[in-house]
């Protein structure tokens, strides 16, 4: 699930010919490294919870930090996204209405509905 | 753990036993009417669709019946619900009260922009007018506790409401909801008071081990 942004070339080998060769080696493969990193880039996403007949779907969703999970209140009563640990929490979402975190760290949150605590669902960020 | 409630303590689930009663009265008993109070927690909402829908076991109740019926049902909670907020002690009752008060308030909201929009104006009726004078004694009898004592009569009483309106949705008004959106809010209703219920369950547990 976990995305690799690094070079996935042939080792380099380092030795005989010296620390200038060695330097701009490093140089050389920092380069593509970076390079590679440029060009594997994913665009941060959009995730989108509903809350519908008082259940989280899905209720369990895996994301990457910097991507964008909106909250979107699709039953008749309101709700809200409130994590377990007390990172975050939305407050009061209407119907209707929608939340949206974007989250900075990796990490595993069980969240739930304040109000209505038999809604809960899992939010795993990666890296 | 989910011991029946004290009858005495409950005068609303008699309106609500004559609705049920009502049912029955107009049709032959059917080994199929699922109750409302056996659900079992997390029951899919689809489930309760295949409640029974053979109008031969519906009682004369039309969509302005309904609406009134909804109407006095969300309204009642929400004035335990206030009682509630001034005589509850302990915290979860309180932020349970709350939210009955909230959820009730936007069910009835979303009710009454329904009904007029489709024109059905609610009336009312021998069900909604009996609901609302057995709530009343119920709001007597909640009136004279305090503390713990009315923290357990309240919630003993929201479990044992929920469960019968919960039993109304399924064999009464769903059944006998003519238009099509109107049973389909009825439908959309029921996982919040099945929540509502396994809520008031859990709080009556958390009571009842003395936390």
């Amino acid at each position: 699930m976990k995305r690799r942004r690094g070079p996935t070339g042939r080792p380099v080998r380092l030795g005989a010919p010296g620390l200038p060769v060695f330097a701009a080696t490093v140089v050389l493969v920092g380069g593509i490294a970076a390079g590679c990193r440029a060009g594997q880039a994913r665009a941060p996403e959009l995730h989108v919870v509903e809350t519908e007949r008082f259940v989280f779907r899905p209720d369990t969703l895996r994301v990457e930090v910097g991507d964008t999970v909106a909250w979107l209140n699709r039953d008749l009563v309101p709700h809200t996204a409130t994590d377990g640990a007390g990172a975050w929490d939305s407050g009061i979402i209407g119907t209707a209405a929608e939340w949206r975190l974007v989250p900075a760290a990796p990490g595993v949150h069980r969240y739930g509905c304040a109000l209505h605590p038999t809604m809960e669902a899992v939010l795993i960020v990666e890296e | 753990m989910n011991a029946m409630p004290k009858p005495a303590v409950f005068p609303t689930l008699l309106a609500l036993a004559v609705l049920t009663a009502a049912a029955a009265a107009c049709a032959p008993e059917s080994d199929s009417a699922a109750s409302a109070g056996d659900a079992q927690p997390g029951q899919p909402a689809s489930e309760m669709q295949a409640a029974p829908a053979n109008a031969a076991t519906a009682p004369e109740l039309d969509d302005a019946d309904i609406a009134a019926i909804v109407v006095a049902a969300n309204t009642i909670d929400i004035r335990y619900g206030e009682i509630a907020r001034e005589r509850a002690t302990n915290p979860q009752v309180e932020a349970f009260a709350e939210t009955m008060i909230r959820d009730r308030t936007a069910l009835n909201n979303g009710a009454t922009e329904l009904v007029t929009r489709l024109g059905v104006t609610p009336r009312e009726n021998d069900v909604s007018r009996s609901l609302e004078q057995q709530a009343a004694q119920m709001r007597d009898t909640l009136q004279t506790k305090s503390g713990a004592e009315f923290d357990r009569a309240y919630i003993d009483n929201e479990v044992a409401y929920h469960r019968a309106v919960l039993q109304a949705i399924d064999e009464t008004l769903i059944p006998n909801a003519k238009n099509a959106e109107l049973k389909q809010m009825l439908v959309d209703v029921r996982p919040a008071i099945q929540a509502h219920l396994e809520h008031a369950q859990s709080i009556r547990r958390s009571l009842a081990a003395g936390a």
